[in-house]
């Protein structure tokens, strides 16, 4: 056992409400540079919509992560081989169409243009050749547009569902769509990682976290093809990659990153896992059930074993403390109703995402309602198409199968397919605000209640624990960061007891006296 | 080592019996060094005309400033000059760098050679240029001597005294031989032009400035010569019968075919790459301002 700590952060998207607020808080501190300006380490989608960059997931444009290769694992874009054959032009490169043309406007045209007839704009220039232009696009061009036929509609995710069944998402006037907040997944199998030539990329050893060494980097772009979330960026400026590094110094310093830190929905949650390292080849290759196999791999920061093990490959006692209190370990492993983004692409992402439960108010399917046509009266007005929709539920929650999003949907983004996983977790979070629901107004039958939780696998006092830590949870609840240690890196580049006994502080002057 | 021994007695001897030879350029060696290559006193044409009686046929001064600078007397619209220089199928003569005194010796050299010398006109077919080992004409020359030329020509056998490659300033169309240089003339039918014993000459005795200062400090040897003289007689009389294959067009289209194969193959290879943006529908659509 090669037991590690890992950082590893829970979106809970049920409370995300799209503000982009921490897209803002990342890009002032990190991205608002020359060559960084299309950089989004941290970026919101609205779902269904093909996100940043335009159909990021689809691999068979992008060719980013891994492929099963026999028994093994192979980058599908990058590598020694096929790398070294694209290394000079790399054809799978997005280009800046893919993401935007980055632009500010001409302020002072508004205020400097001479006296005429019309009002001074602010013409768009562009960010990169400064010369005006037409705005083709943004980072969050389809915000808010879930029927969009050039957006929503071009979905990757949407290939595993009927025609039928795409067609009832957009049917709500055009309006059911959730959000998905992304940063790096800083995951346990990067691809990036795998992918650079140079070797500038590399996973840090007592956290997890992904860092590119601009130093090293040499500009080859293979990360940013390898990187199935796309979340690896070229600086055309600098002539380096960049990508999320968590905040890091932040992190140093005991604060959230930006972007957590400034969640308006609270939805972020970041803390220690344990996992077993020398897994991650066997895991990322294994076949069946890959989100459980995953899960399978981190390890329970209470078992003595693990502890001992633990202790023994140099993880501080305060890291595994800081794992013991790991909300995110509560959400993955403890209560299993988070779930990591694309776990097909095969990089172990150590980013999880509770799926949103989405209040149903009526349910869409696809009838046949041909006899019931028949019976109207031919001057009656009535609707050729097949749909139903249907309000009358029988429960205020409704029925898990009635949810808006099909299951199929939310199954391509979270399980690789797996429908009953999702459906698990959805009756999980459903079964949760029955039992809260019960509590608070009591308005629900308690045999009812208690029926909702044992399907589930729930005690009250769970239910209820996850009922705190989604809605009522600190801030220092949400984050548990383990102690950097700062004092002991500095001891190993420099002996700190060199000044004792010195002088104190500052520049040595000698005495005036006019001598 | 007792021959070696012989040699260098020899050697000594021609040395101490005859220093004029080696120290002073007296009217037949300047001719030998600076004439000899296109004329002859009294041997018939060869590049240029046979200079027996030329004393007695001009006068000094015409040929004193003939001989400086013919091109300036062709240019400056002199009538004998003019009618030479076409009759000679227009080669010029290269300016010689030489004082009036020493041009006053070779007229001397020639004036005296006249008087012994009696005019031929033979046809040449270099059985006079005879190996200097063997003793074989150029006439005799077989496969063989015409591969060593070749050889020579184009550097895959360097000379023996280190002068550069023939191929690095001339070009002589050969279908087994890339082509050479472009900054002197073309060889190919320089035989025709000057005849075996003028091509000889040339090669042993180089006139044109440009050759005269490569070769200056490592001519080429006789035997060199003979081989590059059959090779380029082999080379004129070829060319002149059109067995000569130009491979320039089979070398553009086979690059042409090639590249279209390759265009084609590649082509096929990336069909599924990613080509354009994937936001290009999307912003071909939308309208441009102006």
């Amino acid at each position: 056992m090669d037991i590690r700590s890992q950082v590893s952060m829970v979106f809970h998207l049920d409370k995300c409400i799209g503000c982009h607020t921490c897209s803002i808080a990342c890009k002032n501190i990190w991205t608002d540079r020359k060559g960084a300006e299309y950089m989004w380490w941290n970026n919101v989608e609205t779902k269904p919509g093909t996100g940043y960059p335009t159909k990021w997931e689809d691999q068979g444009i992008y060719k980013g992560g891994w492929e099963k290769n026999g028994d093994s694992i192979s980058l599908k874009g990058a590598g020694k081989f096929k790398g070294l054959f694209n290394i000079f032009h790399n054809p799978h490169l997005p280009v800046l169409d893919d993401y935007y043309e980055p632009w500010t406007y001409k302020y002072t045209d508004l205020i400097e243009s001479p006296e005429g007839d019309d009002q001074p704009t602010a013409r768009p220039v562009s960010l990169i050749t400064g010369k005006p232009i037409d705005i083709k696009s943004g980072p969050n061009w389809d915000d808010d547009l879930s029927g969009s036929p050039d957006y929503a509609r071009q979905d990757p995710n949407l290939e595993s569902l009927s025609p039928g069944e795409r067609e009832a998402m957009f049917q709500l006037e055009r309006m059911a769509f959730y959000y998905l907040p992304r940063i790096c997944n800083h995951c346990l199998n990067p691809a990036c990682v795998a992918s650079c030539p140079s070797g500038a990329i590399y996973k840090r050893g007592e956290d997890g976290v992904v860092l590119i060494n601009q130093k090293v980097c040499r500009a080859w772009r293979m990360c940013v093809t390898a990187c199935p979330y796309k979340k690896s960026y070229y600086n055309w400026s600098t002539g380096k990659s960049e990508k999320c590094i968590l905040c890091y110094p932040r992190l140093e310093a005991g604060l959230a990153p930006a972007c957590m830190h400034s969640c308006v929905g609270r939805i972020r949650y970041l803390g220690v896992m344990l996992y077993d390292a020398d897994k991650v080849q066997e895991i990322a290759a294994s076949d069946g059930d890959l989100v459980q196999n995953q899960l399978d791999m981190i390890l329970n920061p209470f078992d003595e074993e693990i502890i001992k093990a633990a202790k023994a490959n140099g993880v501080a006692d305060s890291t595994i403390k800081a794992a013991q209190n790991s909300p995110v370990y509560k959400f993955v492993k403890e209560w299993g109703i988070a779930l990591p983004l694309h776990p097909e692409f095969r990089t172990l992402p150590m980013l999880f995402y509770v799926p949103p439960l989405l209040p149903v108010m009526a349910s869409i399917s696809e009838k046949n309602n041909k006899a019931q046509s028949e019976q109207l009266d031919p001057i009656a007005k009535f609707w050729d198409d097949q749909w139903l929709y249907d309000t009358s539920t029988e429960e205020i929650w409704g029925s898990v199968d009635q949810v808006r999003f099909p299951m199929k949907y939310m199954a391509s983004l979270f399980t690789n397919g797996d429908e009953e996983k999702v459906k698990d977790v959805i009756r999980k979070l459903m079964a949760v605000r029955i039992h809260r629901r019960g509590k608070t107004v009591g308005d629900i039958d308690s045999v009812k209640v208690e029926k909702v939780l044992s399907d589930t696998r729930m005690s009250a006092d769970t239910a209820d624990e996850i009922y705190y830590l989604t809605s009522l949870a600190k801030f220092d609840d949400r984050f548990v960061i383990p102690p950097a240690h700062r004092e002991q890196a500095f001891e190993m580049l420099e002996h700190t007891s060199d000044m004792k006994g010195a002088t104190g502080f500052g520049f040595k002057e000698a005495p005036s006296r006019g001598m | 080592m007792k021959n070696s021994l012989k040699y260098s007695t020899v050697f000594l001897l021609l040395f101490l019996t005859t220093p004029e030879y080696l120290y002073s350029q007296s009217g037949d060696q300047l001719f030998l060094s600076n004439c000899r290559a296109c004329h002859t006193v009294g041997g018939g044409k060869l590049v240029g005309p046979d200079l027996k009686d030329v004393t007695t046929r001009r006068t000094e001064q015409w040929l004193l400033s003939f001989i400086k600078s013919s091109q300036t007397l062709i240019n400056s619209g002199d009538k004998d000059a003019v009618a030479l220089f076409n009759e000679y199928n227009k080669v010029q003569m290269p300016d010689q760098n030489l004082s009036e005194a020493q041009i006053k010796d070779i007229l001397a050299y020639i004036t005296k050679e006249s008087q012994s010398a009696s005019t031929t006109n033979v046809v040449d077919k270099g059985e006079s240029i005879k190996h200097p080992v063997i003793g074989k004409s150029l006439a005799e020359a077989n496969r063989d001597d015409i591969n060593t030329g070749k050889e020579y020509f184009e550097g895959t056998i360097r000379f023996a005294n280190g002068g550069p490659s023939c191929i690095s300033c001339h070009n002589v169309d050969h279908a087994d031989m890339i082509s050479g240089g472009l900054f002197a003339i073309d060889l190919t039918l320089t035989v025709s032009r000057l005849g075996p014993t003028g091509v000889h000459a040339m090669i042993t005795n180089p006139g044109f400035p440009a050759m005269k200062t490569s070769f200056q400090n490592n001519s080429i040897t006789p035997e060199e010569a003979f081989y590059l003289t059959a090779f380029l007689m082999k080379a004129n009389s070829d060319s002149e019968f059109g067995v000569v294959k130009n491979s320039s067009g089979f070398l553009f289209n086979t690059g042409l075919m090639g590249s279209a194969f390759l265009f084609i193959v590649f082509g096929g290879i990336w069909w599924d790459r990613k080509r354009k943006s994937v936001n290009h529908d999307i912003f071909k659509r939308q309208i441009k301002s102006k």
